[in-house]
C-alpha cells in the first residue's frame, strides 16, 4: 500500500504554497528562486497566524492594520540569500532613517526570512487552511458550453484509516452517477486534470435520478464492500495481540489479589479494569473512514 | 471483575464460524453531508474567485490530506519531520522497534549519553504525527523540565509546555513537569483525570520501589503509551526490574514471587541471565557504545592507588575507631547509625569532609568522655598539614595540563578542593546540583571558556553535557556503580571526540577498597542482565579478588566452610 506521500520535496512545497496563494488571492510581491514574498488578504492572514487576541483587539477598536507579509523561502540557500538581502537592505534604510532614541536602536533589527520545512508551523497553518477552504467543490469543466448535457457525479474523497496500536492510511476516491447509479473508485484522479470552474448546482442536478443523501448512502455502502475486500491480516494479528496481552494482565491481578485485604481488592480490582480499558482503547484493530472532501462534479456527455 | 474474555464486548471482533475477521467500519464525519446540502445552497458560481479557485483548492485540499498520511504502520514519518539535526542510526532503529515490536510500551535504557531524550522525542512526534497520541505527559526531575520542554519545541517542533500550576495539566496537549509536582494534591487528582495518551518518564530508576509514593503516582496515570528513561533499569537488586516492569506491563515477569522463583538465584544474580535478558528485550531497548551506537572514542580508566600519610593515617584510624565504638553503643541503644554511615563515607573523601561531621557530634555528644574524644578527634584533623589526595589532584592537573573536572560527593570537599586548586593559583568554577538553570549554564559556560578545572558535587551530575572535556578525577568514589557511570556520561557522551581519561582515586587499608569491590559485584549483575557495561572500575586489583573467590568456591566443603574463607578473604583483602 506504498504511495508516494506529498509534499516531501522543496519545489512540491513551493508549488504547493505558490497555489495557495495565487487561489486565495493573496499577492506575491517578490519572487526568487526558491523564495516568494506575499501579501496576505485579512481572512487569510486570521488562518496563516496565530494572534486570535489581536484580531479581537483589531476588530473592537476599528482600526486598520497594515496587511501581513510573509517571507518564504524554500531552501536553505535561499534562506541565506535572502537574509543577507534583507539585512543590506535595511541597513541602508538606517543609514537614512538613524533611530531616534535607544528603544529604537534596541529593537533595529532587520526582517528575516522563513524556512519552510515539512512540519513546520506556517507550511501546517497553510495545510490546513487549504484543507478548510477546498473541503468542497460544485464544478464543471471550463470548457463546458451552456447547451452541453451535464451528466452530475457526487465525489467522496476518503481517509481509510486502520488502527490498532499504530495506524496505516489509505486513499479512497469514489465517484457515483446520480444519473445511472454506476459507481467509480479512483474517481478524483480520473478528473482532478481537468481545468474545472465553479457551477450551479441545480444545473448540474437536471439529470440526476438520485437524492443525494441517496448517494451518499450508496457511496458509503461501496466503500464499506471495498473495504471488506482488503487484506485483513493486520487486524487478525492485532487480535491476537490484544488476546495475549489482556490474558496476561488478567492473570497477573488475580494472581496478586489474595495477598492483600479487601479494602486493597477494591482498589486492585479498579486498577486492573482501568489497565484493561487503556489495553483495549490501544489495541483493538478498527477500521475508521474520514470523509474528507465531498464534489459535485457535471461533466459534459462526450457527442462523438 | 470482568476476567471473561471469550464474551467481552470489545473482542467480539472474530467469529469461528467465519476465518476472515471483520473489523468494524465506522464513518468518522456524518455532519459532512449536511454541511456539503448547505455549501450547495450558498454557493455563488457567478463570483469570479469562487469560479476560478474553487478546483485548485479542492485540489490542494486532496494533495495536503494526502501530506499527512501514514501509508504504512511501520515505517517512519517523523524522519521527514526533523529539520537542524541528524538523529543517529541507533536512534533511529529504537524509535522504529518501539513503533513495530514494543508497541509504544517500552523501557528505553541506553547508557547514559546515547540520547534517550532524542529517542522518546522522535517516539512521541511519531504517534502524534499518526494521530494516535494527541495529549502528552512527560515526567522528568524538576531541574529538567525547561531543558526538556526547548527540546521537544526546538528539535521536533511539538508545542511542548512546562507546567506552570493546575490549569497547565487541562489546557495543553504536551505538557513536562516533574513526578514531584505532579503527585502533590491539588495537582493528583487533575493528572489522574486526564486521558493522556502517552505518558513518558525520565529517571525512572526512581520508580525502584513498589511502595513509594512515585512508583504508585506512576502506576495510577492513564495512558496507552508509556516510556520509561533509565541508563540504571536496576541499581541493587532484580526485583527492582520487575517493578519497573510491572509498570509498563504487569505480569510480563509474572508476580513478585513468580519472579523470584523463575529468574532470580539471589538477590543479585539471576538464575538464567540469557533467558531474562530474552523476556526483557521484549519491553527494553538498550543501546551500547561498544555495539557501534556511535563512534564514541575509547574511554581509559585509571585506578590511582593512595598512601595515607602518617597524620592521615593516624585521624582516619582513630575516626574508624570511634565509629565502631559508637556503632556498637548505638546499636544497643537503637539509635540510628545513618550519621555513622555519613561519616564513614566521608572520611573516605576527604579529613575536611568529616571534620563537619565530628563537629555536629561534637555539640549533640551527652557524654563528656565522648565529648572530650572528638576534640581530640578535630584537634588531630586540623593538625594535618598535608593532604595526600588533594597534592596527588594537583601533580595529576598539572600532569594533564588541560580542562579538568573533579567530582567529589560532598560540599565540604568541593569547598576544600576549591580552596587548594585556587591557592596554587588554578583558575576553577564550583558546580552543584542546587544551582538555578541559569546559574548552571553560566558555569558550565565560564568552565569552556576561561576556566581549567570544574568542580562538581554528585547532585550536579545530571543533565549537564560537558563534551568539551575529557579528562575527569573521581576525589571520592559513589558507593554506587550506575552514579560512577553517570559522572563519566558528563563527558564521555555524544559529541565526545577524544580519548577520555578517568583517574578513580582510591586510598590503601581504608574502605574504599570495600568499595571497589562492592561497585565491581554490582557491575557484574547488571552486565549479565542488560549487557555488559563500560569498563568503569579497573580491574588491577580485582583479577586477584575473583582468583581467591574462585579459589574459595572451589576448595569449600560446604557453606559454612565458604562463609568463612570469605570472612578470611575479607580480612586478609583489607588489613
Amino acid at each position: 500500500m506504498q504511495h508516494h506521500v506529498p509534499l516531501r520535496e522543496e519545489s512540491e512545497r513551493l508549488s504547493f504554497c505558490e497555489a495557495y496563494f495565487d487561489s486565495v488571492g493573496a499577492e506575491t510581491i517578490y519572487r526568487a528562486d526558491g523564495y516568494r514574498e506575499v501579501r496576505l488578504p485579512i481572512d487569510v492572514d486570521k488562518e496563516l497566524t496565530d494572534r486570535p487576541f489581536y484580531w479581537l483587539w483589531v476588530e473592537k477598536t476599528n482600526q486598520k492594520v497594515e496587511p501581513t507579509t510573509l517571507r518564504l523561502s524554500f531552501t536553505k540557500a535561499a534562506k541565506a540569500r535572502e537574509d543577507a538581502r534583507l539585512a543590506k537592505a535595511y541597513q541602508a534604510y538606517l543609514e537614512e532613517h538613524p533611530p531616534q532614541n535607544p528603544y529604537e536602536r534596541m529593537f533595529a533589527k532587520p526582517p528575516t526570512t522563513e524556512l519552510i520545512t515539512l512540519g513546520c508551523f506556517r507550511l501546517n497553518k497553510i495545510v490546513d487552511s487549504a484543507r478548510r477552504r477546498g473541503q468542497f467543490a460544485c464544478v464543471q469543466p471550463a470548457h463546458a458550453t451552456a447547451r452541453d448535457q451535464l451528466v452530475p457525479w457526487l465525489v467522496l474523497n476518503l481517509l481509510v484509516q486502520f488502527v490498532t496500536d499504530s495506524v496505516e492510511e489509505t486513499w479512497l476516491s469514489v465517484g457515483i452517477c446520480l444519473a445511472n447509479h454506476q459507481h467509480v473508485f479512483g474517481f478524483y484522479e480520473k478528473v482532478k486534470a481537468i481545468d474545472m470552474t465553479a457551477a450551479n448546482p441545480a444545473r448540474i442536478l437536471e439529470n440526476a435520478r438520485m437524492s443525494l443523501p441517496e448517494a451518499f448512502a450508496f457511496a458509503k455502502s461501496c466503500v464499506s464492500d471495498h473495504i471488506a475486500t482488503l487484506p485483513d491480516d493486520w487486524a487478525d494479528e492485532a487480535k491476537r495481540r490484544l488476546t495475549d496481552d489482556l490474558s496476561q494482565l488478567d492473570t497477573y491481578y488475580k494472581s496478586i489479589l489474595p495477598d492483600y485485604d479487601e479494602d486493597t481488592q477494591q482498589e486492585l480490582l479498579r486498577e486492573h479494569q482501568r489497565k484493561r480499558a487503556n489495553l483495549i482503547k490501544k489495541s483493538a484493530p478498527r477500521t475508521e473512514v474520514h470523509i474528507t472532501q465531498v464534489a459535485l462534479v457535471g461533466l459534459p456527455i462526450r457527442h462523438t | 471483575m470482568d476476567l471473561d474474555l471469550e464474551n467481552h464486548p470489545l473482542l467480539q471482533i472474530s467469529k469461528p464460524n467465519n476465518n476472515r475477521v471483520s473489523v468494524d467500519i465506522q464513518f468518522v464525519d456524518d455532519g459532512l453531508e449536511n454541511a456539503f446540502t448547505t455549501y450547495l445552497e450558498s454557493v455563488d458560481p457567478t463570483d469570479e474567485p469562487t469560479r476560478k479557485s474553487t478546483w485548485p483548492l479542492f485540489r490542494l485540499a486532496a494533495l495536503g490530506t494526502q501530506s499527512q498520511m501514514s501509508p504504512t504502520f511501520e515505517s517512519l514519518l517523523v524522519l521527514d519531520h526533523i529539520h537542524g539535526f541528524t538523529p543517529l542510526p541507533h536512534q533511529v532503529k529504537t524509535a522504529e522497534r518501539v513503533l513495530r515490536e514494543l508497541r509504544g510500551r517500552a523501557i528505553l535504557a541506553d547508557e547514559v549519553g546515547l540520547g534517550k531524550t532524542i529517542e522518546a522525542g522522535l517516539i512521541l512526534k511519531e504517534y502524534m504525527l499518526r494521530g494516535l497520541v494527541k495529549k502528552a505527559l512527560i515526567l522528568v526531575p524538576a531541574s529538567l523540565v525547561l531543558q526538556w520542554t526547548r527540546e521537544l519545541n526546538e528539535k521536533f517542533q511539538l508545542t511542548a509546555t512546562a507546567q506552570r500550576n493546575q490549569w497547565t495539566w487541562e489546557q495543553y496537549d504536551v505538557v513536562v513537569a516533574s513526578l514531584d509536582t505532579a503527585k502533590r494534591p491539588p495537582h493528583k487528582d487533575i493528572v489522574l483525570s486526564q486521558p493522556w495518551d502517552m505518558v513518558i518518564i525520565d529517571e525512572a530508576h526512581k520508580l525502584k520501589n513498589q511502595r513509594t509514593k512515585n512508583w504508585q503516582m506512576a502506576n495510577a496515570i492513564p495512558n496507552k503509551y508509556l516510556l520509561l528513561l533509565t541508563a540504571t533499569p536496576m541499581q541493587n537488586q532484580l526485583q527492582e526490574l520487575h517493578t519497573l516492569v510491572t509498570l509498563l506491563k504487569p505480569g510480563h515477569l509474572g508476580n513478585v514471587s513468580e519472579f523470584s522463583s523463575n529468574h532470580m538465584a539471589s538477590r543479585r544474580t539471576p538464575r538464567d541471565a540469557i533467558r531474562l535478558r530474552e523476556t526483557m528485550s521484549d519491553i527494553m531497548i538498550r543501546n551500547r557504545r561498544q555495539d557501534g551506537a556511535t563512534a564514541l572514542p575509547p574511554r581509559h580508566v585509571e585506578v590511582v592507588p593512595l598512601e595515607l600519610n602518617a597524620d592521615e593515617r593516624k585521624f582516619y584510624d582513630e575516626v574508624q575507631s570511634l565509629l565502631r565504638d559508637e556503632y556498637e553503643s548505638r546499636k544497643s541503644q537503637r539509635i540510628s547509625m545513618l550519621p555513622l554511615l555519613t561519616l564513614q563515607r566521608e572520611i573516605c573523601s576527604s579529613p575536611y569532609a568529616a571534620m563537619i561531621s565530628l563537629e555536629k557530634m561534637q555539640k549533640k555528644a551527652t557524654n563528656p568522655t565522648r565529648q572530650q574524644q572528638l576534640a581530640q578527634l578535630i584537634q588531630l584533623g586540623s593538625s594535618i598539614s598535608e593532604y595526600t589526595k588533594i597534592t596527588k589532584v594537583l601533580d595529576l592537573i598539572d600532569e594533564i595540563g588541560d580542562k579538568c573536572i573533579v567530582f567529589t560527593e560532598y560540599r565540604a570537599t568541593q569547598d576544600f578542593i576549591m580552596y587548594m586548586l585556587k591557592k596554587k593559583g588554578i583558575s576553577v568554577v564550583p558546580f552543584r546540583g542546587g544551582f538555578k538553570r541559569g546559574k548552571k549554564d553560566w558555569m558550565k559556560d565560564l568552565f569552556s571558556k576561561k576556566a581549567q578545572v570544574l568542580v562538581a558535587t554528585e547532585s550536579g551530575g545530571e543533565g549537564i553535557n560537558l563534551q568539551f572535556c575529557h579528562h575527569m578525577i573521581n576525589f571520592d568514589l559513589p558507593w554506587n556503580p550506575m552514579r560512577l557511570e553517570q559522572r563519566i556520561g558528563r563527558i564521555h557522551r555524544l559529541g565526545q571526540t577524544e580519548k577520555c581519561y578517568v583517574y578513580n582515586l582510591a586510598t590503601r587499608d581504608t574502605i574504599e577498597e570495600h568499595i571497589v569491590k562492592l561497585l565491581h559485584e554490582k557491575i557484574q549483575m547488571f552486565e549479565s542482565v542488560i549487557g555488559e557495561l563500560d569498563y568503569i572500575v579497573s580491574n588491577r586489583r580485582i583479577d586477584n579478588w575473583d582468583k581467591q573467590l574462585f579459589e574459595a568456591t572451589m576448595t569449600s566443603t560446604d557453606a559454612a566452610d565458604l562463609a568463612a574463607k570469605l570472612k578470611q578473604m575479607k580480612r586478609q583483602y583489607i588489613d
